[in-house]
């Protein structure tokens, strides 16, 4: 009972996917879906079975999502960072600060078209942005640099108040 | 094989110290002040962060993982990506433990065998009480008890 409920809602969450998107880069795997469904609901996700398996387990989906990522849809990455942002969830918070500015620097529109499509994601996703600067001993100096530069296109596709929390966040060290 | 891995804290530093056999390690730790691990005993793995390519071996970065829900900042928290890896300073931790990346890979070599429950790491708070307690305040605290200062006619 409980898996067909998740199926639905993971067949749900493909119908949501963007049709542009869809023919440049393949749909996530449902067994992701369903992974990423359990990690938001707080459950341990059900087909790793061991608390070790759990933990390479997201990190693998971390890897599969960033792949897809840079074929062009970020969407299922950017929403991961979300949930993992949300948990704490420290390794991978600091895999967010260093991989998700490249991303954004390779392909800020695909980027920023996942952002505005779900805005409500727009506060982590600037938030991981944010914490690549000063992170893991890069430099801070660049964050004033991205800032000047980016700050327009971020105004132009974000709607006002979710692009203000963005520049908000992107101005300030993490 | 079970190993032992001691976090003490004190004052926004602490020292892991770990020894077995030949290798005996006292070393300055950092992490995120804003994410803090409670103090207490937990089930560490030696591992690799997967998405980490900056390992001391040339592969991914080596780590001791301390399993899922671990408890942060004393307000029933919980979180599941709490490591030991390397790092120079706090700027390097979200919550995870940091030391320098030699003295990781000295710890983490010698722990076999790797992917296996085998670690307690105990953390634990260093409290310093110098002094004496100031003395009591009796005036301020009958102010208090008023809510301001008391009318005597």
């Amino acid at each position: 009972m409980r898996s067909q409920r998740a199926f639905r809602v993971v067949f749900a969450l493909g119908l949501l996917g963007s049709p542009a998107m869809a023919q440049e880069a393949p749909p996530p795997d449902p067994a992701d879906a369903l992974e990423m469904i359990e990690l938001m609901l707080g459950r341990v996700p059900s087909r790793h079975d061991s608390p070790l398996a759990v933990m390479h387990g997201l990190a693998d989906l971390y890897g599969r999502s960033l792949d897809q990522a840079k074929m062009g849809d970020p969407g299922l990455w950017v929403l991961l960072g979300d949930v993992v942002l949300r948990t704490t969830d420290a390794g991978l918070m600091q895999s967010y600060a260093a991989d998700m500015l490249p991303l954004y620097r390779q392909q800020p529109e695909a980027f920023l078209a996942a952002l505005s499509d779900a805005p409500w994601l727009a506060p982590s996703a600037c938030h991981h942005l944010s914490a690549y600067f000063g992170a893991e001993d890069r430099p801070e100096k660049d964050r004033a640099t991205f800032l000047k530069n980016e700050a327009a296109r971020i105004s132009d596709v974000l709607p006002k108040p979710v692009a203000g929390v963005c520049l908000d966040t992107l101005a300030s060290a993490q | 094989m079970s190993y032992a891995i001691n976090v003490v804290r004190k004052n926004g530093t602490g020292t892991l110290s770990f020894k077995s056999g030949s290798v005996s390690i006292s070393e300055t730790c950092w992490w995120d002040e804003n994410v803090v691990i409670d103090a207490g005993s937990y089930t560490g793995y030696a591992t690799r962060m997967a998405n980490k390519t900056d390992g001391t071996d040339g592969g991914k970065r080596e780590a001791i993982w301390l399993g899922l829900k671990v408890p942060y900042n004393g307000d029933g928290s919980t979180a599941n990506g709490f490591f030991i890896h390397k790092g120079t300073n706090a700027s390097w931790s979200d919550g995870c433990i940091v030391l320098p990346g030699a003295k990781v890979y000295q710890m983490w070599s010698e722990i076999t065998p790797k992917e296996t429950g085998n670690i307690t790491v105990t953390i634990s708070d260093e409290t310093v009480e110098r002094g004496r307690p100031l003395d009591w305040d009796c005036t301020r605290n009958i102010h208090s008890f008023w809510g301001g200062m008391p009318a005597f006619e």
